[in-house]
């Protein structure tokens, strides 16, 4: 149960008439990885010809990469913020297909690529080509205008027969004069923007004046006629024609989305499906008249595979499964119960574990979650993160089976956090006692503030448990690998180790005291495990046992993490207390008492806040926000007193914000201690990780589901 | 003010203080790091926070230990006039032993900085990284820890004060040992992000990366037994 899955290497002979229905139901059971023969240690492969890929998978590949890139087109950009794509995304419903031939696939595809691709390429080459435009206009539109007070016909600039003329925009007109000082030149200046001294500048030199101008001014490289004020006219003119085009481009392309998006959605899976059973064959060994295909499934699957090679084949296949001789040539994978498929992205952030090594998944997935709740260990926070989580489990977690993962992985620590939270007595920190008087103090089991030592000792023996279990792990794994002396060394020694190291510590402090026999036999077991240890490790045993001490101590952090987090929410919730007691400093004089209009000024404000955010855009609807909410705040303070007011609204804000930023890095502390705990402490004594994942043969169909 | 009361602040501001300081210098060298890696990959942005919250900690744990002892000695709520000396030295042990510490920030920046690089160059690595760059904030978390200890043996949570003079002047002592040792993170931190790096080649490297990474605590654990030993000496802990 502990272990990956049992693998079987699997064989098959096949006809080759019944090859192509083989594969396609292979490859929708999903229930083999193919290796390919020749890279297979089989022996077989000296006395087979390679296998070929089917001469429609070239086909099928380009015309994919064809509709790939009109549906890239059509579909457009789409700008989706982040919290909308976790929590509320579009809701993208799969089209329910019939299986067709490969043929029909294929002479459906050119047909629809016929239709529109020509269509949709020239469309958009039209579309960047205008957008390239446009960015060139603005720029000289924005040169032109400059230029507007200069009032010349632009066409003048340039090289004449005798002389030069130059326009541009300079910040230095005085250090330009001088360069143009004693020379057969003429400049003509308006100034532009006098906070920074900006000029508009039209030069005109004799010719084969050499005057370097590069350093002093901006020249423009205009080539157009007219005068600025004309030629902006025609620049907006020609603008709003692209404009205008480009609006057309752009609905004649959703239109075509529209009609054509689901066909080609359809085609982009089927054509990929198809794309891969006419590569796999490259991967088979052939004779003359049968294909031999070699691959891993798990051992469980062995019957069903059997019959499904069968009935495909009217029994003309021979299949044969064998268990592995060589472990670190088999794929894994990983058989965790559902409860615990989840957790195994976080083994496999470690690694995958070796065919012949313990799964750690389905142990590692409790201890994860009960030591986060611990670190975090406030009811409010997981409650945030347990809503957090169910909303992403309907939102991204229905769209893809990873963010599904997540979104179980993250209520899971909610829901743990809930739980220490309230054996903590943690809600927002301190806030039932702090706000609401010591009355309302609520239950709690364990105070961290008040009473560190017993926390401390509880994750002691909490980590003292979670080694041994590493430790427990380690010798099973080494017994079925008949390793007995490892277990004796590497296991058995911290056994003994460890309870005699104990009561001769306690002993020695005078902690406790035990009977003379005890401290005995302790004593010899001591010298017995070290002893034990220095022949397994020589001089490096010394760094075992301060690795040892080290790897118990760490689970302080539990401790220290818990103790941070209600810690800080504690300070947070003082200084959101403290904040208001500084009103008499500021000390804001609003002297409005009359009720009545008070009421007024609430009502007005009420309605422009309203209307101001209904209108959302522009600076009308900003107005109306800022004066709406000023109007609330004058009024709300004339009825329920300034201080009141004040205290509400500066320690509210320091409250939620101060909260916010404790949640989000204590959570984040939580998670990647508790994985810390795992990886270097649990993980270190039994664990290595290094397989490779069992990446079976299977269809992956994005917007398609076959039936119906 | 008397003695006790100002010692008490002492111990405050080394708390916050110096452990600050480590946050700033790890948190810098974290966001010098990111700011190169947004540049070329805007959509990074979120990732390098993330990163970079990790130096912040050893900061947080120096507030949290600052209000802790301005809490216990009266400095916060009133009281603070009748702060006997010895309490006030503790505070100082417990801000040595919490400040020094936190300049672990400084290794766990240079290990976050290194998990910035191998996360933008492999997604993968995001959580690879995380790991080793958590490793080196062992050290700011053992003198919390010390500062906890000696908070309660002392009777700071309970305002029920149980030390002298002397032995508040041998647990500086202590602070000192766990908060110096402390400081080995920035080795652990150098040998994180060359094992980040490691990892982005060979994801197979983790775990013995982790071990090399793992090595530099030792020192820091026996500065921890040290501390541990002295407030046993002392006879705090009874």
């Amino acid at each position: 149960m502990f272990y990956p899955a049992r693998m079987k290497e699997v064989s098959i002979v096949v006809h080759d008439d019944w090859v192509d229905g083989l594969v396609k139901n292979l490859h929708e059971s999903g229930m083999v990885e193919i290796v390919d023969v020749h890279k297979s240690e089989k022996g077989v492969k000296e006395i087979l010809m390679p296998g070929e890929a089917k001469s429609e998978a070239g086909e099928c590949a380009a015309l994919g990469l064809r509709i790939g890139r009109i549906t890239g087109i059509l579909n457009g950009e789409k700008h989706e913020g982040f919290l909308k794509k976790l929590f509320f995304p579009e809701k993208t419903e799969k089209y329910r297909v019939k299986v067709r031939g490969v043929k029909e696939i294929i002479d459906d595809a050119k047909k629809v690529l016929g239709d529109i691709e020509t269509k949709v390429l020239n469309a958009n080459e039209t579309l960047e080509k205008n957008k390239e435009k446009i960015v060139e206009l603005n720029s000289a539109e924005q040169q032109v205008s400059s230029l507007e007070k200069l009032d010349f016909d632009l066409g003048f600039i340039g090289e004449s027969e005798y002389v030069t003329v130059k326009a541009g925009v300079t910040e230095n007109i005085s250090e330009l004069r001088s360069k143009l000082k004693g020379k057969c030149a003429a400049l003509f200046s308006a100034s532009v923007d006098e906070k920074k001294q900006k000029h508009a500048v039209l030069i005109i030199y004799y010719k084969d004046e050499e005057i370097d101008l590069r350093k002093s001014f901006t020249e423009f490289d205009l080539k157009l006629k007219g005068r600025p004020g004309e030629v902006l006219g025609e620049i907006k003119k020609e603008k709003e024609k692209l404009e205008e085009e480009n609006r057309e481009i752009i609905s004649l392309l959703k239109e075509l989305n529209n009609r054509h998006r689901e066909k080609l959605l359809i085609l982009d899976d089927e054509l990929d499906t198809e794309r891969n059973r006419k590569e796999v064959t490259a991967k088979f060994g052939k004779t003359e008249n049968t294909s031999v295909i070699i691959g891993w499934t798990p051992a469980k699957n062995e019957n069903g595979l059997k019959m499904l090679v069968e009935g495909v084949t009217n029994g003309y296949a021979y299949c044969s499964f064998v268990w592995p001789k060589k472990p670190e040539k088999v794929p894994v994978y990983m058989d965790n119960p559902r409860w615990a498929k989840p957790f195994e992205a976080l083994t496999e952030m470690f690694a995958p574990p070796k065919y012949d090594e313990v799964d750690p998944t389905m142990i590692m997935a409790p201890i994860f979650v009960i030591f986060f709740g611990f670190m975090l260990g406030d009811a409010v926070y997981g409650a945030i993160i347990l809503i957090m989580g169910l909303l992403l489990l309907r939102g991204a977690g229905r769209i893809s089976s990873e963010m599904k993962n997540a979104s179980v992985l993250v209520s899971a620590v909610g829901a743990s956090t809930v739980i220490f939270g309230i054996i903590q007595g943690g809600y927002l920190g301190d806030v039932p006692a702090r706000f609401f008087g010591p009355d309302s103090e609520p239950w709690c089991l364990l105070n961290g503030l008040k009473d560190p030592i017993t926390i401390l000792i509880i994750a002691l023996i909490i980590g003292l448990f979670h080694i041994n279990l590493g430790l427990i792990l380690a010798a099973h794994q080494n017994y079925s690998k008949k390793d007995y002396s490892s277990i004796i060394q590497d296991q058995v020694s911290w056994w003994v180790l460890q309870p005699s190291g104990g009561i001769i510590i306690l002993h020695l402090f005078g902690w406790r005291s035990f009977p003379l026999t005890a401290v005995y036999f302790a004593g010899m077991g001591l010298l017995f495990g070290l002893a034990l240890l220095i022949i397994r490790k020589k001089g490096l045993f010394f760094f075992d046992l301060t690795g040892f001490i080290g790897n118990w101590l760490s689970y302080a952090r539990l401790l220290a993490l818990a103790l941070a987090t209600a810690g800080i929410a504690m300070t947070v919730n003082i200084i959101a207390q403290m904040v208001p007691e500084l009103y008499p400093i500021i000390n804001l004089p609003i002297p409005i008492v009359n009720l009545p209009l008070t009421i007024i000024i609430v009502l007005a404000g009420a309605v422009l806040t309203i209307f101001g955010f209904k209108k959302k855009k522009g600076i009308k609807a900003l107005a109306m926000k800022i004066t709406g909410v000023f109007l609330l705040l004058i009024g709300l303070s004339g009825i329920i007193k300034m201080p009141v007011l004040f205290a509400v609204i500066v320690g509210g804000t320091v409250f939620i914000v101060g909260h916010t930023f404790n949640l989000a890095i204590q959570a984040l502390g939580s998670f990647v201690h508790s994985l810390r705990l795992q990886y270097v402490e649990f993980f270190g004594q039994f664990y290595s990780g290094g397989g490779k994942k069992f990446k079976p043969f299977k269809t992956d169909r994005k917007y398609t589901v076959v039936g119906g | 003010m008397e003695m006790g009361a100002f010692l008490a602040a002492v111990g405050a501001g080394l708390a916050i203080g110096i452990s600050g300081m480590g946050s700033g210098i790890g948190v810098g060298i974290t966001g010098a790091a990111a700011s190169g890696v947004v540049a070329e990959k805007p959509e990074k942005f979120g990732m390098c926070l993330v990163f970079q919250a990790l130096p912040q900690t050893q900061a947080i744990y120096g507030l949290l230990t600052a209000i802790l002892i301005m809490m216990g000695t009266g400095l916060l709520g009133g009281g603070a006039e009748d702060i006997p000396v010895s309490v006030g030295l503790v505070a100082v042990g417990c801000g040595l032993a919490v400040g020094f510490a936190g300049l672990s920030a400084i290794g766990q920046g240079i290990a976050a900085s290194g998990g910035i690089g191998a996360a933008t160059e492999k997604s993968g690595m995001f959580g690879k990284g995380m790991v080793f760059s958590i490793l080196p904030e062992t050290q700011a978390i053992y003198g919390l820890l010390i500062a906890i200890l000696l908070m309660a043996f002392t009777g700071m949570f309970t305002k029920q004060f149980d030390v002298t003079v002397n032995q508040g002047m041998a647990v500086i002592g202590a602070g000192l040992a766990v908060g110096i040792a402390g400081l080995s993170a920035i080795g652990q931190g150098i040998t994180a992000s060359a094992a980040i790096g490691a990892t982005t080649r060979n994801p197979d490297a983790m775990g013995k990366g982790l071990i090399f990474a793992v090595m530099s605590e030792t020192f820091a654990i026996f500065g921890l037994l040290v501390a541990i030993l002295i407030i046993f000496g002392v006879g705090l802990m009874k």
